[in-house]
Parts: C-alpha cells; structure tokens; sequence
C-alpha cells in the first residue's frame, strides 16, 4: 500500500521529468503490448479488469468498519486506504482522455477550415478562442499578480465565457414558458390536473398572502390557505411519486451495475469482439 | 470511508440474490414477457422518419461521466447507429465527457461494423462539443439547425440544459424520444419530447431492444426486489402506526443499527 501511494506523492526537477518519461515509455509498452493481443484475450482482460475493480469497491463498501484494519478504532477496513490512490490513477487517465477531446476538435474544425465548408468560419472562431484562451490562461497562471494578463483572462473567461453561458441559461425563461404552454394545452384530463396544479404551486409561491393570508393558520379552513395547500402538494403528492421513480430508477441502476460487473451486459459496447 | 451497515449490507445481498436468481432462471430457458415501452418502440419510427426525409439523427448521451447512466445511453445509441446503418441514415453523437467520447467512437464503428457497413462510419460524426453545460448545449441546438436533423435523441443524465436540447430540437421540427432517470428534468422532456422514457425504464432499454434472456431475467429480479421493498416499506409503516416500536428496536440493535429510531 505504501509503494501505491508513493507513486502519487508529488515530484520535482530531474525527478519529475524522469518520472514523466518513464511512464511514457512503460504505458507505450503497456498499448503495444495489448494492441497485439487477439480480440478473445483482450475481451478476457477487459471481463477480469472489471470484475476485480467491481469486487474491490463492492468489498470496501460492504465490509464492517475496522475489519482488517490493524492500525487501531476508525471508520476504515483493510480496503479502505486504497480507495483514494485509486481514484487518484482514475483522475489521471481522464486527464489523458482530455487530449482525446481537443484532438477531435481540432481534426473536425480543421478540416472545416482548410476546404473552406459552409460554415468555416465558425471553425475560424474556434481556432482563435482556443489559442487565445490556452495562451492568456497558461501565461495567466505563471504570472497571476501580471495586471495585463490578468485583464486579458478576465475579459476572455468572465468578459466573453461566462457572459455567453448566461445568455444560453437564460433563454430557459422563454423555453420553460413555450413548453408549459404546449403541456398544458392538450385538453386531457391529465392536462387539465396538472394545469390546475400548477397554478396552486405558482400561487402558493408568490401570491399566497395577499390571496388567502386572511385565513387564520389555526382554523378548520387552514386547509384552504395557499400555502398550506402547496406544501401538501409538494410534500405529499410530488414527493411520494418522485420517490416512487427513484427507488426504480435504484433498482435499474444495481441490477445493470451487476449485470456490467459480471459482464452479463448485452449491448455493441459489452458483448462484440 | 462511508461503509454499509447491517440492514445496508442485508438489503443489498438480499436484492442483489433476487435479481442473480432470476437471472440464473432465465439462463435456464425461462423466458419472461415485457410490457412494451412506446418511447423506446418509437426510435424505430424516428430512425424510419429521417430515412424518409433523408436528414441526419442526432444523438446526445447527456453530460454525465462515464458511468452507468452513460454507459446505458451509449448501449442505446448503438442500436440506433445499427438501425440507422441498415437504411443508410447519418448519426451525429455529440459527447460533452472526453472520458466518454472514445468509447462513444468504438460503439459507433462496433455498430457500423455489425451491420456489415463499415464504410458508413464517419469519424467526424463522432463529436467532442465541449465539457461545459451550455457550450454543449449551444453546439447540439446549432447541429440540429445547421444539418437540419430530422430526428433527436436523448439518453443519458441531464441538467439545466435538457429543456435547451428539447426546445432547439422542436423548432427545427425534429421527432424527439428522450430517456432519463435525472428526476428533475423530467416534466420539461415530457413536456418537450415526442416520447419520454421514465423511471426504470430507461434501465430496461437494452434487456427491451436485445430480448436477452438473460437481461430480461435481470428485470423480473428488479421487479423482485421491488415488490421485498415494498413489502419493508408497508410493515415499517404498520408496526410504526401501531406502536410496535420495540420490534423495530430490537430488529435495528440486532443489526448493530441502535439509536436509529430516535
């Protein structure tokens, strides 16, 4: 366990670089080795990797505090310790898959740009936002008391980012009000409950006072304050049927991680060679 | 470290027998029947419909990671690319996760190969957007209006950007079947979408495209399990209204679970 959390300890200088390339080289043997295996052993593979990374953290979840644990009173089993450089060696291969994503953006948009497609000019955009960003972010994170730089990120991420996102988020206004309107519109009889519905929650939400504050709370027609009426209908009616959906949707979400863990899995992903 | 306690550990087991039992039955040539589930019936038309129109399919495996919400929207994206390769109709996948988007590529050849149409395959219809909500958002709304999609699909865990995907994808006219178990997104995808798989339901998607035995054994050990937590459920609730609270002490100090109650 030790030797596994040392490889997760922080390095420096000629350390590091050293380290970098000997993991290079040893994931580059590790890829052309598992390249030239046949489809049947590296379906093998995959079915034992992933029963033994499943019995591992079914192991450390299910086995009883202190079990195994021989350092003395904790919350933690003999499993225990290994969970976070775990996690850590998963964090490492995401950020590997990260080039994946950008090497698929540049390929897409790239191509876009160099045949001149319709559109090309979106493809244009995206080049220049990408080495704008990654050049005033990286320079940015160097030289974070640099006034200039720091501008330059500010416009770039707070300025154009997150200004853009909001616009998008804050389209959902308009978007909430169009499909309400559809939803509430069919005629149905579960049209029709669900418009009624709706208008107590929205009521009991913002109106409440002014329409029913003058029942007095402790009355026999409490019932009849807005409020009152909306929190029946979200604490009792919306609540239990959402709670319904989640104890299937639990159900679903055991029975296909058993059947992704024994690799019963049918599917173009689980059962091809 | 959070571990399970005794009822955890016992429930768990308990579930996890119901459902290996029954898939063990269906392994043996007990074959059960499914309901049918219009939503995912539906993706046969939508894939029909854009064969017509002779317009591309998009399809979104929502913003999750890679797990097993994802890992179930991909399994579904590969029957429709199969379907889609059997009537020489395009698939655009766009993928917000990089962690998701080479297995997305392998399940998108994996489908094209199966169909014996590999030279269907276009890498570039397999797209990395981007890893933020409403840049993904953005690109999926101007996919569907730049290429015109006739159909949508969305599977996967969603956000705040599902009533985004579903309103860009109506206006441009597109047959929508969305499939989620994100709880909260559900009512604007209903409200949205053409067909709207709920629940459990989008669990039950390749047990119900595959007919395996053996998945659809997996689902009446759900339907098992459910029907034990139901039957939990209404005796706590009884013994709880009657009084029977020392039952529910002496079960709970049993399985090392005392001070529970209070």
């Amino acid at each position: 366990m030790t030797a596994l959390r040392s490889l997760f300890t922080p390095l420096h200088g000629t350390a590091l670089v050293m380290a970098i390339i000997g993991a290079i080289l040893f994931f580059v043997l590790v890829f052309a080795g598992l390249h030239a295996l046949p489809s049947r052993a590296k379906r093998s593979l995959t079915i034992a990797a992933t029963f033994l990374a499943g019995l591992f953290y079914f192991l450390e979840f299910i086995l009883p505090n202190n079990f195994g644990n021989t350092k003395g009173v904790g919350k933690d089993n003999f499993l225990s310790p290994a969970v976070s450089p775990l996690s850590d060696f998963l964090m490492v291969v995401g950020a590997m898959a990260f080039g994946l994503g950008l090497l698929n953006l540049i390929q897409i948009h790239g191509r876009a740009l160099i045949r001149m497609r319709p559109g090309w000019h979106n493809a244009f955009i995206f080049f220049v936002g990408l080495i704008a960003m990654t050049a005033v972010g990286i320079t940015h994170g160097n030289h974070p008391t640099a006034k200039g730089w720091t501008n330059a990120y500010d416009f770039l991420f707070s300025g154009l980012y997150q200004s853009l996102a909001s616009s998008v988020f804050a389209l959902l206004a308009f978007f909430i009000a169009s499909a309400a309107f559809r939803a509430f519109r069919i005629g149905s009889v579960e049209a029709t409950l669900m418009m009624v519905t709706a208008f107590i929650v929205m009521l009991g939400n913002v109106g409440s006072e002014v329409l029913t504050g003058w029942i007095p709370p402790d009355s026999a027609f409490a019932f009849l304050r807005l409020d009152t009426m909306t929190y029946w209908i979200m604490t009792t009616v919306n609540m239990s049927a959402q709670r319904a959906l989640l104890f299937g949707i639990a159900m679903g979400e055991l029975a296909i991680a058993l059947r992704i863990w024994l690799s019963l899995e049918r599917g173009h992903f689980f059962d091809q060679d | 470290m959070e571990h399970a306690n005794g009822v955890t550990g016992l429930l768990l087991l308990m579930l996890t027998g119901a459902l290996l039992w029954n898939i063990l039955r269906a392994r043996k040539g007990h074959e059960p029947i499914i309901r049918k589930i219009p939503g995912l019936a539906a993706i046969d038309e939508a894939v029909g419909r854009a064969t017509e129109m002779g317009r591309p399919i998009l399809f979104s495996p929502g913003l999750f990671g890679l797990d097993v919400t994802t890992l179930q929207a991909l399994s579904i994206a590969g029957h429709v690319m199969r379907l889609a390769a059997r009537y020489n109709t395009r698939v655009i996948l766009a993928v917000c996760d990089t962690q998701v988007y080479p297995v997305a590529e392998e399940v998108a050849r994996e489908a094209y190969n199966a169909e014996g149409r590999p030279e269907l395959f276009n890498p570039d219809d397999i797209r990395f957007l981007s890893d933020r909500q409403f840049a993904y958002a953005s690109g999926c709304v101007g996919i569907m209006n730049r290429e015109k999609v006739s159909g949508n699909f969305f599977f996967g865990g969603f956000f705040a950007e599902a009533l985004i995907l579903a309103e860009g994808g109506r206006e441009v006219g597109a047959i929508q079947v969305a499939g989620t178990p994100s709880t909260t997104q559900l009512p604007f995808l209903i409200a949205s979408c053409d067909y709207t798989i709920i629940g459990e339901e989008y669990y039950a998607a390749t047990a119900y495209l595959t007919r395996d035995p053996i998945l659809l054994g997996s689902l009446v050990g759900q339907d098992y399990a459910k029907i034990a937590l139901l039957i939990l459920i209404l005796a706590g609730t009884v013994m709880a209204s009657l009084g029977m609270t020392s039952w529910l002490h002496g079960l709970q100090s049993l399985l090392g679970m005392e001070g529970l109650a209070s």
